[in-house]
């Protein structure tokens, strides 16, 4: 991974694009547009990223509008109070108390991710590598607390991707309600953990070149830029998922 | 021995033109560059108006060969209307059609390259592409209205005094079932599906409205000049119930009911008089490609005066009675009430979904 | 892995095999790609090379043998069509178990005819089309040395060679490779009980085409960048060729379709595999009811079409940027209306995401829905037209230099205009109730996305060959190549039209069965017939291609069409870099043919004092 990353940085040697400012002569003005300069006056590998992460906004995006389909064309829909309500095996009626923590870490982890940034463009080695932990850490953190979740729900709740016994009450006997309810919830939030997880691979492979100082002697710290791109952009995918299943 | 002949032939005449063209490359090489270009520039330009001559000719020879081919007047009010609808969009096509084509291979064949010919630099020309543009945008909201104003007829609500007939695809049949007397369609679950107890369709027996539905598989019967709704089912995968003599066709999904209405508007008999063919049918054709038997998943419908269809209706008996009499051949209707209870099962999120439908 | 992926970056930052563009003689020499056999392993020249040239070459072959088999396999399913009451032994020989008693078994014409789908649409038409012609033409008409990632360019190409080998090898699946059609609707796909086809082939047919639509991704973020990014001095987005513009829409149709679908088919395999009910609601099948209830068969149609509609201007835009620029040069004449043609791709790019569901006219949707869907789908057709009228216009007054490419491209805007009106009687969903599903929309959509591709792909190739293998194709069999593939491609899907209208159903494997649709079947057996024909034919053009890239006559002219575009002021063999020296500075538009009396006029080549006052009127505030 670390010389793919290589291989494509040193690619970079093929474009001799200069990030300078490009003024033209004939009507002078800011001519961004007219060839030989990033018209965003951004790297193509930054470039490429939110290229990307506009193509997965499509794909959680797809995932989002299926589950309200699903939901809206069912008469019942499992309450969310009732549905998350413990709190890391308590079981006390806390709702949403523990999926609430798990956004705070997560939304923290963006804020350290921010920093590493921003440690990156003043090129300070060791505050890089300090944010990163922390972000790593923050990343591990809410895929336990979504372990948790999980666990809870197919333990106690006995829901699953093909079963769902939070139904309707009827005559004082719970019934199984819609299994999509399951099924969707499951999908998404672990679509959305595995692009947590690649993230906490993608900050641990850059923390080690940071330490290695790959970046130091490339003289620029893009890469944790980069992958900060992504990691903000599943944080703010997680504030979609949230909304949808657990406010919903 | 003859596909072996007919190999070597082929192969024997890739290699002649393989040869030729090789053999004309070094020809046009020994010509010249420009020569050989000019040349080939000619024959070719000619070819192009050969080919647009002959082309029209062929869709004319194809156009007579075929037209006996095609069906006959569509047999329901709706398909009359589709049927003018496509004429009217057959017009205003072919008309486009004849004049870019004809313009497209004239031009090739008008301005092809000639010693001493200039091309005319003419990069745009924005009143003319404004007007091409305007005028084909009015002429595709024209149709759009025209279209509407019929698919909203098609789709808008059936006529009250509509007969109803549910239609279920299953792998690879079609089953009818009539409301019978009562005019209500029995409650049904797909759970309760046993062909092999006379339950092809999961009728719930402890719905009293299903004692006098009828069911019948690979016929439909439906009463001229009367308006008629079909209930379309499938039990397995996503089949289509395709008429097109009706000019109409509607999907058929496991566990989501869709619904078509039409009136028929030419009985069997009368459509044998008209083609002058004795064994003309209306063929019901799945349309949506269902598994390996697809191609065999065939319905008849007979259309009929309403006195004919009561005489078939009153000729048949009730899957229900059909059921019962299997079960216990001894039983009346009157057992039902204690059998049904024994198979009827808590219903379903579709069930209630279907029954919800079927009122 | 991570050797193969190291070496083109030794290779890259070693100056002297990527002509970096030092003026000194030694480096020069290297640049002419001499220098670059005796550097560069075979491995990476050949095989995991991250030049755009080699990559497109890998596209274009690859892409060239899917064409061979998927139309093989369209001639095997038309012997079905077409003689349905013979038996070949030879086809028992050859395909054992498919073909008991020589002739095809259901399972098997349905396996044909889902793979002829698949393997068209996505591997020759998509990836053989983008993947050539954007690998290829975006950096050399740009002024670019490689494409922005060159690393994931070929990542992408790779991606895609593991799917056509899962592909390939589930056609020898004991039960039979995928044939629940290339739309793969669930529950039949979703079940094996209802086909054998869906069972492992399915599996590996999912597989494959999510490899697929992941490669896909990874091209377009690639071509999109480049695009954006790394254009040369002066080239403006308004400077660029149609080429480039017809692979930048289609890179953002793939780019934000293809993730779509690709959860379509993720829930899918949860249906398929893990018990879920997406898709799945009241069945019974095979003997007994399957639990799964509340899932919509509609969902996935949904899903499925948000990328199918896209697609199929995926598989139409690149031809008609190709068709545009071969055009203009064969005219010696500008494309006509280059802004209208611009503003086209736009549309296009916009409204083909808004018809997906004129495919679903007959699912029972809601009528508002349908008329919604409608208005679109017929919208679209004026972009379209648009299209169609600036070719003609470019055509007129012109001095047409009837090469084989150009025959090609006017083979193409006939084909497109002929499926293309035939599209304005479907998208009226009063009409489609009538001809859906029949052969009326396997002519329609043949003519205005495979035979009209097919034959904008054959113009790009035998355009650009030059380029790609710095030698001449042979212009008499490309010649007759074309006339067959035209005329044939006319007789096999003019008579469909009338099928279709008589409501003959697609996807039958043998109509004799039925009173409707009987009668055809001596147009059947003629249309099969010029099928095979055709599919003969196509074999002067492997000739020609294949043998043409070894013993074909030396390209000696940089640039042999005479044309504008930057392509053709690299090296006839240029390296990995492309140009020797400084990328050419562009200072005008691409279609500059026969003005002020002057043939051409490439890109690089500043304006003349005329010009320039010209240009100096022009901006000029103009008097309101």
């Amino acid at each position: 991974m670390s010389d793919s990353a290589i291989a494509v940085t040193s690619a970079a040697q093929l474009h001799e694009h200069p990030q300078v400012e490009f003024i033209d002569k004939e009507t002078n003005t800011h001519g961004w547009w007219r060839g030989g300069v990033s018209p965003f006056n951004v790297s193509y590998g930054k470039l490429m990223m939110w290229i990307f992460l506009l193509s997965d906004t499509f794909t959680f995006g797809a995932f989002l509008v299926s589950y309200g389909s699903s939901r809206f064309s069912e008469p019942f829909w499992p309450d969310a109070d009732v549905a998350f309500d413990s709190f890391f095996g308590i079981h006390a009626t806390l709702p949403l108390l523990s999926v609430s923590l798990m956004t705070f870490i997560l939304i923290m982890s963006s804020v350290t991710m921010v920093l590493a940034v921003h440690a990156g463009h003043l090129k300070k080695k060791k505050e890089v590598a300090k944010w990163l932990i922390y972000t790593i850490v923050g990343g591990l953190l809410f895929l336990g607390c979504q372990a948790f979740e999980w666990v809870d729900l197919i333990t106690t709740k006995g829901v699953t991707i093909t079963h769902n016994m939070l139904g309707p009450v009827i005559n004082g006997h719970p019934t199984p309600g819609p299994s999509t309810f399951g099924a969707f919830f499951f999908l998404i939030t672990g679509f959305h953990g595995c692009h947590v997880f690649s993230g906490v691979i993608l900050n641990f492979i850059i923390l080690m070149n940071v330490v290695k100082g790959t970046y130091e002697r490339r003289g620029h710290y893009e890469m944790v830029e980069k992958v900060g791109l992504y990691w903000h952009f599943v944080d703010l995918v997680w504030v979609y998922i949230f909304t949808c299943f657990y406010l919903f | 021995m003859t596909d072996l002949l007919i190999v070597i032939t082929v192969v024997l005449i890739l290699v002649i033109i393989i040869q030729i063209s090789k053999a004309s490359e070094y020809v046009s090489v020994l010509k010249g560059k420009e020569k050989s270009v000019q040349q080939s520039d000619k024959v070719n330009a000619w070819l192009l108006i050969l080919f647009l001559i002959f082309g029209l000719i062929g869709i004319y020879i194809c156009q007579e060969l075929l037209k006996g081919k095609l069906l006959p007047v569509a047999a329901s009010v709706q398909g009359a209307a589709i049927d003018h609808m496509i004429i009217v969009t057959g017009i205003i096509t072919a008309f486009v059609f004849f004049v870019t084509q004809i313009l497209l291979f004239y031009f090739g064949f008008r301005y092809h390259n000639k010693p001493g010919r200039k091309a005319k630099y003419l990069p745009d020309n924005d009143p003319l592409e404004i007007t091409w543009t305007a005028i084909t945008a009015l002429v595709m909201l024209v149709l759009t209205i025209f279209g509407l104003k019929e698919w909203f007829e098609i789709t808008g609500p059936a006529p009250k005094n509509a007969m109803v007939v549910e239609v279920t695809g299953k792998q690879f049949a079609w089953l009818f079932r009539y409301p019978g007397k009562d005019g209500v369609l029995g409650r049904k679950d797909y759970k309760l599906i046993d062909p092999a107890k006379d339950n092809p369709l999961g009728q719930d027996w402890s719905d009293q409205a299903n004692d006098d539905d009828v069911v019948s598989s690979g016929v439909m019967h439906l009463v001229v000049d009367r308006p008629v709704r079909l209930i379309i089912n499938s039990q397995d995968v996503i089949h289509d119930v395709g008429m097109p003599y009706f000019r109409l066709k509607m999907d058929a999904m496991p566990g989501i009911p869709t619904t078509l209405w039409f009136t028929p508007t030419i009985t069997t008999a009368q459509m044998i008089k008209k083609t002058g063919d004795p064994d003309f049918v209306y063929e019901l054709a799945c349309d949506q490609l269902c598994g390996q038997g697809h191609f065999t998943m065939r319905a008849t419908i007979i259309v009929e005066t309403q006195q004919q269809f009561n005489q078939w209706e009153a000729s048949q008996e009730s899957q229900y009675k059909i059921a019962m009499a299997d079960l216990n051949p001894a039983s009346t209707p009157d057992v039902k009430d204690t059998i049904g209870t024994k198979t009827s099962l808590p219903p379903s999120d579709s069930t209630k979904a279907k029954v919800a439908f079927a009122k | 892995m991570s050797n193969e992926m190291n070496n083109p970056h030794q290779e890259i930052t070693h100056p002297q095999a990527v002509a970096i563009p030092v003026p000194t003689g030694h480096e020069t020499q290297v640049a002419e790609g001499h220098g670059i056999h005796h550097h560069e392993p075979f491995i990476t020249k050949y095989i995991f090379s991250q030049d755009h040239k080699m990559i497109s070459k890998q596209f274009l072959i690859t892409g060239i043998i899917w064409a061979t088999i998927g139309g093989f396999f369209s001639v095997l399913f038309r012997l079905q069509l077409g003689f349905p009451n013979d038996h070949f032994m030879w086809l028992h020989t050859i395909f054992g178990n498919w073909a008991p008693n020589g002739q095809f078994t259901p399972e098997a014409y349905y396996g044909l005819v889902t793979m002829h789908g698949t393997i068209m649409l996505f591997f020759v038409l998509t990836a053989g089309m983008s993947g050539t012609f954007a690998n290829l033409l975006i950096p050399l008409q740009l002024g670019a040395r490689d494409m922005a990632s060159p690393f994931m360019n070929m990542l992408s190409y790779w991606i895609f060679f593991i799917a056509s080998v899962v592909m390939f090898s589930s056609l020898f699946v004991s039960t039979g490779p995928f044939s629940g059609g290339w739309t793969a609707y669930p529950p039949l796909s979703a079940l094996k009980d209802a086909s054998p086809g869906s069972g492992t082939g399915g599996d590996l047919w999912l597989i494959a085409v999510l490899l697929f639509f992941i490669s896909q991704i990874f091209a377009g973020i690639n071509y999109i960048s480049t695009i954006l990014n790394m254009r040369t001095k002066g080239m403006s987005m308004s400077r660029m060729p149609l080429t480039i513009w017809g692979l930048l829409v289609t890179a953002i149709l793939g780019l934000l379709s293809f993730p779509v679908v690709i959860t379509g088919l993720v829930l899918l395999f949860f249906d398929k595999h893990l018990g879920t009910s997406f898709y799945l609601n009241s069945i019974y099948i095979s003997g007994h009811a399957l639990p799964n209830v509340g899932g919509s068969p509609i969902l996935y149609q949904h899903l499925f079409w948000f990328m199918g509609h896209p697609e199929v201007y995926i598989v139409i835009l690149p031809a008609m940027g190709i068709a545009s620029e071969v055009i203009a040069i064969n005219c010696r004449k500008p494309i006509f209306g280059y802004r209208g043609m611009v503003t086209a791709f736009f549309a296009i790019c916009i409204l083909a995401f808004l018809v997906w569901a004129h495919h679903m006219f007959v699912t029972g949707m809601n009528p508002y829905l349908g008329a919604f869907f409608v208005l679109l789908t017929l919208l679209i057709a004026v972009p379209s037209a648009i299209k169609v009228f600036n070719w003609i216009g470019t055509m007129w007054k012109g001095n047409i230099h009837l090469s084989v490419p150009c025959l090609f491209v006017i083979g193409f805007v006939s084909a497109f205009i002929s499926g293309g009106l035939t599209g304005i009687w479907m998208a009226n969903s009063a009409i489609d109730l009538d001809i859906h599903d029949t052969y009326f929309i396997i002519a329609h959509f043949h003519l205005v996305m495979g035979v009209a591709s097919i034959l904008g792909m054959c113009a790009g190739v035998y355009h650009w060959y030059p380029k790609m293998f710095g030698r001449k194709m042979n212009n008499t069999l490309g010649y007759i190549h074309f006339w067959i593939t035209l005329v044939g491609a006319y007789l096999i899907f003019w008579p469909m039209h009338y099928e279709g209208l008589a409501g003959m159903p697609r996807r039958y494997y043998d109509y004799a069965a039925w009173h409707t649709f009987a009668p055809f079947e001596g147009v059947n057996t003629f249309i099969s017939v010029v099928a095979i024909v055709v599919f003969i034919a196509q074999i002067l053009f492997l000739f020609n291609f294949f043998y043409s890239i070894f013993k074909g006559r030396k390209e000696t002219d940089p640039n042999p069409w005479k044309a504008n575009t930057l392509e053709w002021t690299t090296p006839i063999h240029p390296g990995h870099g492309n140009w020797i020296g400084e990328i050419p500075e562009v200072y005008r538009w691409p279609y500059d043919y026969s003005k002020n009396g002057i043939d051409f006029i490439p890109q690089n080549v500043p304006l003349g004092p005329e010009e320039e006052i010209e240009v100096a009127k022009e901006n000029q505030p103009q008097p309101v």
